[in-house]
């Protein structure tokens, strides 16, 4: 009984895609084992449970590595990118630090640390709904990991990579693996931006401000900008949301000191905030999301691609009757001695009714070309059952049909040996011989002391042997 | 005989059909193995046909020689009974002591006396005479589970067929009707059905064969979807590649001679990519007699240049304008509903409506406009420059018509109806002649020929939709028979 289920994992495709490829095909005992390990299952169950046995028993026979081998190559090159996407995050905000003012320009700071994340968000969401149906959405930074995960694993032009492309849920569930692994590297982004702020307000009494030169059209933006950024947060911790007087007291302007003063407050605390729960919150849903995404794919994949339709006939099926190879073992050869001109079609009944043998093959002998000898003995090996000698009735000529019959007898092994007498008309037909010819013949084959050869005199039908 | 296999003697009159009989029901047209004939007397000796699965023979069929003599043979037997009522022994001992007068009697009721079951064969439409009387008289007396076979080769009139009926009602356990030459799956399966209601000693070994039959048949069918479906893809991706010289580019005469080869390489090629699947077909339905009807340089067989193909194949105009439709509809209500989402919803569905009306519209107009034009191929002049110098390259391929790939699937459908329902107890070597049937597409329900549409469009644009492709694969199977 096939047991049910089974969680299939990236891991498990990728040997499973790889092992697939390599196998050999399947012995009759193989094919049987697996038979019976999913009878009762019917559907995608059966190939979901089927597919998984066959990959447990492949497990077995030798270990499968390259699963393992790129999601571990995978996780280190996340790894990689996440400690500079960490740099990259710090470098930014230090970037922002304008260390002779002393002091952080808070609308470039939501710009660059806030605002492009989101439109890349925006951009990844469109492209995303444009390519849902195929699952193709593969963005470049994605694309680029792959490739680097499979370059260090030493899969670069692996065929299982290639299999997994070609069929839409699996497809799928690497894109969104890529996906969480990108969402972990924007979390570390942030983590290096909040990390670089805190320390600048911890360790540098960094002072907050902004410039315009619009200044009722940036003031009522930068006010609404961050009435929407706070509005989380603003019912538990007002502190943390600048008020207008706040932000009109920190606008640079001519008459601002040189070297900025610490803070205010309102602004590091709402600059924290922000970082927290619009940098790094919405990368970590959005992680959450693709693990969602990528095992509601597996739980999705049906091995339905024609690859996985072939190789499940291979494994599972395969289920054809062998052909009937052998024919009936009654073919005779007739050879024409004296080349008298039976006609095949018209003698092929009473061989088959009177003699019971099939006439395969029809040569002549004792006439001019001289390849018609070579050309009965090659016949020979088609005639199972029987040689048939057709001679004239009139024709008896004994050193002739003894010397053939002798060259019968060292090639007949267990075959039948005919002497058929009958005479030729003009079309081709047999007729019977005369009553004289066959004392002749008679005489002639009772002179054959020991002989298994048959005499059979030709007789029209219907009249008695 | 070995009693764990169950055998099947076929018995009967000389040409009543018993070769044949087992010929269309093992699925074999080879006259070396089998060898069917109008010749009375053609079987010579009983041949075994074992039923193999995975190298275990499971159930053997035995073809014997016809009864010639049964009125004399039926005699000799009474004689052999002393005045008692013959029965088995009786039989026995005729097989023992009459082969010389008797031999083909002999033969075919020797295999029936070691064990195995009777499949009698009868041509009803030969009238019921004594000597069938004898041949009934003979197989009862042997005592073993009997089923007659009702083989007509003509028309039979309905009160000889209820003679026939009658009598071989009152000596057989089961009398049915299988037409050696137009049985089918079907009837194939039911025969052996009917096995198991005769013989229930070995009813675990028929049902097995019934099953492997069953599963051998669905992957047969699976088998051929999957050669339609490449041999769709192989033709719709066809392209053929002609270089233009510059000197000729600017000569008409020479341009229309260079499509006129390239077109004629384009129909060759597209023809050698359906034989082979016909001959995947043929091979898989194990078929050596039919002949592919296609002759490439007259592009006869699929007849791409005749008209009456594209009105007779393919979807008819009003279908093909509403797949077109429905299937663009979709395209351009997913741009559409982009649209939508790319605005956030301010444009209130409005992206969804009217690409999915546009797209509607022009997929269907085109395809009414277009859809039935003779097989005009698609010509791109690329402007790829050549490597090797001067000129360009002509891209040819497909026909431009919108039904093409339905034609396509047409014509393929046709000959695979056309392989299933031959008999392989036929020997006559016919031809597979696809335009003898009606269309079977225009029969499709609107879902499924959207679904098809959609991935002929992928597959007309080079990229296959490989998303797309089980669910064809899942249509092409409901729809082969």
């Amino acid at each position: 009984m096939a047991r049910t289920g089974w969680r299939w994992t990236l891991r498990d495709l990728i040997d499973f895609e790889q092992a697939l490829a390599a196998s050999p095909s399947p012995t009759e005992a193989e094919k049987r084992a697996l038979a019976a390990a999913i009878a009762g299952a019917s559907g995608a169950a059966q190939k979901h449970s089927g597919w998984r046995i066959w990959l447990e028993t492949r497990r077995q026979v030798a270990p499968l590595q390259t699963g393992r081998k790129f999601l571990n190559t995978l996780h280190a090159v996340t790894t990689g990118m996440a400690f500079l996407a960490i740099t990259a995050g710090a470098s930014t905000v230090l970037g922002l630090w304008d260390r002779a003012r002393g002091g952080i320009n808070v609308s470039l700071f939501l710009a660059l640390i806030l605002g492009i994340q989101w439109l890349v968000l925006l951009g990844a969401l469109l492209a995303g709904i444009l390519h849902r149906k195929t699952g193709e959405a593969f963005t470049v930074f994605q694309g680029w990991l792959a490739a680097l995960a499979r370059k260090f694993s030493g899969e670069k032009d692996a065929v299982w990579w290639r299999r997994l492309m070609e069929e839409t849920q699996a497809r799928k569930a690497l894109l969104w693996l890529l996906a969480r692994s990108v969402q972990t590297i924007g979390v570390s982004f942030n983590l290096g931006a909040l990390g670089a702020l805190a320390g600048l307000i911890m360790f540098h009494n960094v002072g907050f401000y902004w410039e315009t030169t619009t200044e009722d059209t940036m003031r009522s933006g930068l006010e609404r900008t961050v009435k929407i950024l706070s509005t989380p947060w603003a019912a538990i911790d007002r502190a943390s949301v600048p008020d207008a007087f706040t932000i009109g007291e920190t606008r640079l302007t001519s008459t601002s000191p040189h070297h900025l003063p610490p803070g205010p407050r309102e602004w590091w605390r709402f600059l924290l905030w922000s970082v927290v729960l619009w940098g790094m919150a919405p990368r970590w849903i959005l992680r959450g999301a693709c693990a969602w995404q990528e095992r509601r794919a597996l739980k999705a994949f049906e091995f339905e691609s024609r690859h996985h339709r072939a190789a499940w006939r291979t494994w599972f099926g395969g289920d054809a009757r062998s052909e009937i190879l052998s024919g009936p073992a009654d073919g005779a050869l007739v050879i024409d001695v004296g080349g008298a001109g039976f006609s095949q079609d018209l003698l092929r009944p009473f061989l088959l009714r009177r003699l019971r043998v099939n006439p395969v093959a029809w040569e002549r002998i004792g006439v001019l070309d001289a390849s018609s000898e070579q050309s009965a003995r090659e016949a020979l090996s088609r005639a199972a059952a029987a040689i048939v000698l057709l001679a004239e009735g009139w024709a008896l000529s004994p050193r002739q049909i003894e010397a053939l019959l002798d060259r019968v007898a060292a090639v007949k092994e267990n075959r039948r040996v005919i002497l058929l007498i009958g005479n030729a008309l003009p079309d081709g037909t047999m007729r019977d011989p005369s009553p004289e010819e066959r004392r002749t013949w008679q005489n002639f084959h009772d002179g054959l002391a020991g002989s298994e050869i048959e005499l059979i005199f030709h007789e029209e039908e219907g009249t008695k042997s | 005989m070995n009693d764990d296999i169950p055998s099947f003697a076929v018995v009967g009159r000389v040409n009543a059909g018993k070769t044949a009989t087992l010929a269309t029901l093992l699925e074999v047209d080879d006259n070396d193995v089998l060898r069917v004939s109008s010749t009375p007397g053609e079987t010579t000796s009983v041949q075994i046909l074992p039923v193999i699965y995975h190298g275990q023979e499971i159930v053997r069929f035995l073809d014997t020689p016809g009864f010639q003599q049964p009125v004399e043979a039926m005699r000799e037997i009474e004689r052999l009974a002393s005045g008692e009522t013959p029965g088995p022994p009786h039989v026995q001992r005729f097989i023992d002591e009459s082969a010389d007068r008797f031999p083909d009697e002999v033969r075919l009721l020797a295999p029936i006396m070691a064990g195995a079951g009777i499949l009698y064969v009868v041509d009803p439409s030969n009238p019921l005479r004594d000597a069938f009387l004898a041949e009934m008289e003979i197989l009862r007396w042997t005592g073993r589970p009997r089923l007659a076979l009702l083989n007509p080769q003509s028309d039979v009139p309905p009160a000889q067929d209820h003679a026939w009926r009658e009598r071989l009602g009152a000596t057989f356990n089961l009398v049915r009707t299988f037409d050696a030459h137009s049985a089918r799956y079907e009837e194939r399966r039911r025969l052996l059905e009917s096995l198991l209601q005769i013989d229930e000693l070995h009813a675990a070994s028929i049902r097995e064969v019934l099953g492997h039959m069953e599963n051998e048949w669905q992957e047969r069918r699976e088998r051929a979807a999957e050669a339609i479906i490449d041999c769709l893809e192989k033709s719709l991706l066809l392209r053929v590649y002609e270089p233009i010289e510059e000197r000729d580019q600017g000569v008409p005469s020479r341009f229309e001679r260079k499509r006129a080869e390239a077109s004629l390489l384009y129909f060759k090629k597209l023809d050698a990519i359906g034989r082979e699947c016909v001959e995947a077909l043929l091979k898989l339905y194990r078929h050596h007699l039919l002949q592919i009807d296609t002759e490439p340089s007259q592009h006869q067989g699929l007849d791409l240049a005749t008209g009456e193909t594209w009105s007779k194949w393919g979807l008819g105009r009003a279908g093909l304008a509403a797949t077109s439709a429905l299937a663009g509809g979709v395209s351009g209500g997913v741009i559409g509903s982009t649209i939508d989402a790319a605005t956030l919803g301010h444009s209130l569905g409005a992206g969804t409506l009217i690409g999915g009306l546009v797209g509607g519209l022009s997929g269907g107009l085109g395809a009414f406009f277009k859809g039935h034009r003779l097989p005009e191929l698609r010509m791109k002049p690329t402007g790829i420059k050549l490597a090797g110098g001067d000129g360009k390259k002509m891209v040819l391929g497909p026909p431009a018509s919108e039904n093409f790939s339905w034609v396509l699937l047409d014509s393929m459908l046709l000959r695979y109806h056309g392989i299933v329902t031959r008999a392989h107890g036929r020997r006559d070597a016919a031809t597979l002649e696809a335009n003898a049937s009606e269309s079977r597409v225009r029969t499709l329900p609107s879902d499924q020929r959207t679904t098809l549409q959609k991935w002929f469009t992928s597959c007309l644009k080079g990229t296959p939709d490989r998303a797309r492709e089980p669910e064809v694969f899942a249509v092409l199977v409901e729809l082969l028979e």
